[in-house]
């Protein structure tokens, strides 16, 4: 077992002694951080991995929200077919959408998602009678999942840990996979990994579905926690907010999305208590963000550490003896 | 009959102002390789400017040209005090100029509240003409005109005049233009004053249209995305034809589907991207 | 009679008015060693990207061992059994030498659509990597970022990429550039090593290196085969002459 894994397993214990030291308010804060995070990190598997940054990445998640209260509330669906056709809608939704982005790269495929989601929006924000336009949708009542209760503040908050814990696991696995090697290839050198024998599209294109899947996961469990949803939760700040977070902590690093969604979600949940409005925050963190920390906190940080832990660097053999598992921590 | 010809001109009017968006987001664009996504944001001020300035009794025009000096000036500032730092760095630039749209936007709905401004247009532009027995909305004409005379100005400055040699030079091949000895960094604050004031000036005008409201940013942002798609980047002929297009197929999407006018103004991108997949991004080399 | 390692007939491509290849026809034969010179801006890369699939020609065939390649894309030809280095160097700066190997290795394998398994424990890769390197002259270090190392070092990297996938023929596009007197006889001699089961068509600079290494030589100008044959004969020729002494 390697120091991350313990790092790894250290953090997922204090996270499950949450409910045992915090209040209600907390124990929910954190359930809402634990979805955005994992929206985050979802995110940060074609950003920064992939190399691709989506304006767009709401729609999925959006998506999944709308999708299983439609099918929940005005289909008739049971919660777990509901919630299994609403990831399924969204991830096909990626499928597509990521046809079209894909017939560009860098800043044509950032403006093509950014136009993309702003269909999804129109359609939440206009299409009233089927999504109820402004006014949003309700989701009445939470699963329960294999028979157990989650309504209360304490098991929803275990509900989503257990999810959370899941989901960051298996695309960790993609990350530390050829899969992910490769996806790490055609960021840096798509040409040369093309002259290598990979299929550069396609492996964007599955990582991009990957991507929209897990944000469809998060998506469920925002509906799940709110149990409400809106043409908000698909909008342009929707997107920029979860790019954010993703930008903030530090993307192509796994951790660092995570930080970037704890910093987020606080700094919104704290600000919204003292001003009306949040959006020239969001807008303020980032152009400094962008300016100051364009590699983002959690390589910065590690950075500062290895030069403290370091002597000159002359030799720098220990931190990289193992081939690729820097991108793991 | 009288729908489909009011129809018609209110979607070529939405095309003219649609052009004062676009033509400057194309040609910052196909300049300095990265999308302006405040453009949305600098129309929006300048409908609220525009408005604010006629409330103190200054005359539509003159207020309409003191929007677009003012949003001009304001891109400068964005220009020269952040893209500047992140040269080199396009995605840095792009997200930066997102998070400025939100403040721009949030401050707006400080300073004008959450409730629609109404612009007024000018006196004589409010009585409906008269021609061949139908009755036209003047002010819808009005606008026309200020995109067509903004359009030849344009294409004046841009064919005629060294700046808009330079421009050109800059949007082919911007190595080449370095290298003749243009001051790129110069060019670059030109081309980001002539954008923003052309947006802020559309604001004005688009006005009485549209009213200045919250949210119009971000109404406004994606159609000028889907004009430099469908026109091409940095080409000022695109930004007119996308211009029109767009404004046909969103006016008359509104009118007649209103539940999917937004989803029926990507479709002619979708289908764009699909068939061409390089062709109208070719300009912009990414 | 086999099939030819690369045929190419009637092969043009232009950009607008450039005519950057013009009905360049060729025959290179199994484990044969051709180079390809010519001026600066005789179409040699250009041609090399043809070959590889980087870029479409506009007519003519391409044929790999007999097979047509010409509507394939790179990734499928790569899988025919070609290989290429780059005269600029494209490499994976922020990861290990080993693994910029076992990235060349995953273009190949069907494992490369594996999304579970971690790829660092994948020791059968690595030690297949580790050879590969081990045969350019690379054993010690592989585990250094390649931010980390000399250009030599990544000159040498370049070719163990192309030879870990064990091409059937190999595009080497100056593979001595920039690399001092010392280095430039330690990689020559290090291409004599290469089996002659993997043909080898190489543009290169230096003619001292180059002949000594060609069998048979392609003179291109302006797009265009001014004169073909060994080397004698390419040496002899005047065409070879005017060209490189200057009309």
């Amino acid at each position: 077992m390697n120091r991350n894994a313990i790092l790894a397993l250290l953090g997922v214990v204090l996270l499950g002694f949450v409910p045992f030291v915090m209040d209600d308010f907390f124990i929910n804060l954190t359930s809402q951080i634990l979805c955005y995070a994992l929206f985050a990190v979802s995110l940060n598997l074609i950003v920064g991995y992939g190399g691709m940054t989506s304006l767009g990445h709401a729609a999925y998640f959006g998506i999944a929200a709308y999708g299983v209260t439609w099918l929940h509330t005005v289909a008739g669906w049971g919660q777990l077919s509901s919630a299994i056709g609403a990831v399924a809608v969204a991830t096909f939704t990626a499928a597509v959408f990521g046809v079209l982005a894909l017939r560009a790269s860098g800043l044509s495929f950032l403006m093509i998602t950014l136009a993309l989601g702003q269909i999804v929006w129109g359609v939440a924000y206009r299409w009233v009678g089927l999504t109820q336009g402004d006014n949003g949708m309700r989701f009445p009542v939470r699963p329960e999942p294999l028979g157990f209760n989650i309504n209360g503040a304490t098991s929803f908050y275990y509900f989503s840990l257990i999810v959370f814990v899941v989901s960051v696991y298996i695309i960790w696995r993609v990350v530390q996979s050829p899969f992910g090697a490769g996806l790490r290839g055609t960021k840096d050198q798509p040409r040369r990994m093309r002259m290598l024998g990979h299929n550069v599209w396609m492996i964007r294109w599955v990582a991009f579905i990957m991507s929209g899947f897990w944000a469809a996961i998060a998506g469920l469990l925002f509906v799940y926690y709110q149990k409400f949803v809106s043409p908000y939760t698909v909008s342009l700040q929707q997107s920029a907010e979860v790019l954010l977070m993703t930008i903030l902590g530090g993307a192509g690093t796994l951790t660092g999305p995570m930080v970037g969604a704890v910093i987020v979600t606080l700094v919104k949940n704290v600000a919204s208590s003292y001003v009306e409005r949040w959006n020239a925050l969001l807008g303020l963190i980032f152009v400094l963000a962008v300016v100051f920390m364009p590699t983002g906190l959690v390589p910065g940080f590690r950075k500062l550490w290895k030069r403290r832990t370091a002597p000159p660097p002359a030799s720098t053999p220990a931190l990289t003896a193992k081939p690729s598992t820097e991108h793991a921590s | 009959m009288q729908f489909w010809l009011i129809q018609t001109l209110n979607s070529i009017a939405f095309g003219g102002l649609l052009f004062l968006l676009s033509s400057g987001f194309s040609l910052i664009f196909g300049l300095m390789r990265m999308p302006n996504l405040a453009h949305g944001a600098f129309f929006m001020l300048g409908a609220y400017f525009g408005a604010t300035f006629m409330n103190w009794g200054i005359n539509f025009w003159i207020a309409a040209l003191m929007a677009g000096l003012v949003v001009g000036g304001l891109g400068i500032v964005l220009e020269r005090g952040l893209l500047r730092k992140l040269a080199g760095n396009a995605q840095g630039q792009v997200l930066v100029t997102l998070g400025v749209s939100f403040i721009i936007a949030d401050v707006c709905l400080m300073v004008w509240t959450g409730d629609p401004v109404p612009v007024p247009a000018p006196q004589w532009a409010r009585a409906p003409t008269f021609f061949i027995g139908y009755a036209f909305p003047t002010y819808r004409l009005v606008v026309l005109g200020v995109a067509v005379v903004a359009a030849v100005l344009l294409y004046i400055l841009m064919e005629r005049t060294r700046l808009g040699a330079m421009i050109r030079a800059g949007v082919d091949d911007m190595e080449m233009a370095r290298g003749v000895g243009i001051r790129v960094s110069l060019l670059f604050m030109m081309v980001f004053l002539l954008g923003a004031a052309l947006a802020g000036l559309g604001g004005t005008i688009g006005g009485p249209i549209m009213q200045a409201y919250p949210g119009l940013d971000q109404d406004m942002l994606p159609l000028a995305l889907v004009v430099v798609i469908l026109g091409g980047v940095g080409s000022l002929l695109g930004a007119f034809v996308g211009s029109f297009a767009v404004g046909f197929i969103y006016n008359f999407g509104t009118a007649l589907f209103p539940d999917f006018a937004y989803v029926i103004l990507f479709l002619p991108m979708v289908a764009v991207l699909v068939l061409m997949p390089q062709g109208l991004f070719a300009g912009a080399r990414q | 009679m086999s099939a030819a390692a690369l045929e190419i007939s009637g092969l043009s491509k232009s950009f607008g008015g450039l005519h950057v290849t013009r009905d360049v026809s060729m025959r290179v034969a199994p484990g044969e060693r051709r180079l390809i010179i010519g001026p600066n801006g005789a179409g040699k890369t250009t041609l090399f990207n043809q070959i590889t699939g980087d870029l479409k020609p506009d007519r003519g065939s391409i044929r790999l061992f007999g097979e047509e390649m010409v509507s394939l894309k790179t990734q499928n030809r790569i899988a025919k059994g070609l290989a290429r280095t780059y005269q600029i160097l494209t490499l994976f700066p922020h990861d290990t030498l080993l693994h910029n190997v076992v990235l060349s290795l995953l273009g190949l394998r069907k494992e490369r659509w594996d999304c579970w398994r971690t790829l660092a424990r994948r020791t059968d890769l690595f030690d297949l990597a580790a050879q590969a390197l081990a045969q350019v002259g690379l054993s010690e270090g592989g585990d250094r970022l390649v931010g980390e190392t000399s250009y030599g070092e990544r000159r040498r990297l370049e070719l163990a990429m192309a030879l870990a996938q064990k091409p059937k023929l190999l595009l080497l596009d100056e593979p001595l550039a920039g690399l001092s007197q010392d280095e430039r006889n330690s990689v020559s001699a290090l291409l004599t090593t290469i089996p002659r089961d993997v043909t080898i068509i190489m543009i290169e600079h230096d003619m001292d290196v180059a002949l000594a290494f060609a069998e048979q030589i392609t003179v291109l100008h302006f797009g265009e085969v001014i004169v073909e044959g060994t080397r004698a004969e390419v040496v002899a020729d005047p065409r070879t002459r005017e060209i490189y002494l200057g009309e």
